[in-house]
């Protein structure tokens, strides 16, 4: 992977992971505290190496809660109930933007030789000036010398990343950290009553019968209230359970039966136990009907659209799976 | 706010450091009220004008900052309505 994409793909995951930590605060701005909590459940080197030393995704809140607390008491307020953090609220509001210092670390994790992964990230944000993340970290009872000896060693490994792209180019794979541990995740992503939990396409589903295939409905309206228009062949769903030996792995697949020519989709959950939670590999892939061949010859073209649109998917589905357990 | 001991946090500058992070804590619980009271009155049908009265800023200054932050379910009332 170039050093620009792995930088890009970083940024994403960990820019949305930030701002659903700052929309649990109330705030717009999101800032070097609420990046910090992201990285404590980034699947990549600087999640891992953060946990390693024993920080938790709970633990990282409440000394980020109990800082800015202690710093308002100094200047004499007393934090009430009224303002601390609430549930997620990102995917429903608007108009989040990163701090002027949270652009800084930004930039110092991808220029002079950084790869602009997490490691570099979190490396970044250690030497961040106002002393505020180093304060935190006191109060997780981190040695911040000892984090950035251990940073800088995994830096210098550069380990060797897997590749993403497989010999399927409309299929994509994503890793994620989830805060829980695998039974409860496995309970959420092998029961078809809860995939409108974690499928932002699914509106609702009919899971009475024990045995699929299940019928579902589309999502008619978007989490922040606009309503989304669905064309009528692909409002009726058909989810059918395709694999699943507990609690490592399922597979899943969608259709539209009301839709003769549309293309079924496939999610495939693989999930093992990791440091403070689970590790979890999302896979999408789109199956194509062999009929059109006018547009055989076209896919080429659009391939790097689609890609790009698998990519935004999985971002979806995986952010929508680590919500249900924040 | 019975705990507000001005008279003691004025004269408490023995850290500045520690003084200015807790200035900057400050600022970010002002900004998260700031917005939980425009919402607020947006939705009890005051003008952003109004707000901007209120806030003592300017009708610009206070839709530039809100405009885009504002919970998207609020029907804002047009300025020419």
């Amino acid at each position: 992977m170039s050093r620009f994409i792995q930088a890009a793909s970083t940024m994403h995951t960990l820019s949305l992971a930030s701002m659903e930590e700052a929309s649990r605060f109330g705030v717009r701005d999101t800032d070097i505290d609420h990046l910090l909590l992201a990285l404590t459940f980034d699947p990549d080197t600087g999640g891992q190496i953060l946990r390693g030393m024993g920080v938790s995704l709970d633990a990282a809140r409440a000394a980020v809660a109990a800082q800015h607390s202690a710093q308002l008491g100094l200047v004499g307020i007393a934090a009430d109930a009224d303002t601390s953090p609430g549930r997620i609220v990102f995917h429903e509001t608007s108009g989040y933007e990163w701090t002027a210092r949270a652009l800084a670390v930004w930039d110092a994790a991808s220029s002079g030789g950084r790869r602009g992964d997490s490691a570099a990230v979190l490396r970044a944000l250690l030497d961040e000036p106002s002393g505020l993340i180093a304060e935190i970290l006191t109060r997780l009872d981190v040695d911040r010398e000892a984090l950035i000896i251990r940073v800088d060693e995994m830096q210098r490994l550069a380990l060797a990343r897997e590749s993403t792209t497989g010999r399927n180019e409309l299929s994509g794979t994503r890793s994620i950290f989830v805060p829980a541990p695998i039974d409860e995740v496995w309970a959420l992503l092998s029961s078809a009553g809860r995939i409108p939990e974690w499928d932002p396409a699914m509106g609702t589903i009919d899971a009475t019968a024990a045995t699929g295939p299940w019928e579902a409905e589309a999502t008619t309206s978007a989490p922040d209230g606009r309503l989304i228009t669905v064309k009528d062949g692909f409002r009726r769903m058909r989810v059918e359970l395709m694999e699943s030996e507990r609690p490592t792995h399922v597979r899943w697949r969608f259709s539209y039966p009301d839709a003769a020519r549309s293309n079924a989709r496939q999610i495939t959950f693989d999930l093992e136990h990791a440091a403070g939670g689970m590790q979890l590999r999302a896979t999408l892939t789109w199956e194509f009907t062999l009929r059109r061949r006018s547009r055989r010859v076209l896919r080429p073209l659009f391939r790097p659209l689609l890609r790009f649109l698998v990519y935004i998917q999985l971002t979806q589905i995986a952010s929508g799976v680590t919500r249900a357990f924040r | 706010m019975e705990s507000l001991d001005v008279a003691q946090v004025a004269a408490d500058t023995t850290d500045p450091r520690a003084g200015l992070r807790a200035v900057a804590s400050l600022r970010t619980l002002a900004d998260t009220l700031e917005l939980r009271q425009v919402e607020a009155g947006l939705r009890s049908g005051m003008s952003w004008q109004a707000i901007a009265d209120a806030l003592g800023v300017s009708r610009q200054a206070v839709h530039k900052k809100h405009a885009r932050r504002i919970d998207p379910t609020i029907v804002v009332p047009r300025r020419n309505a």
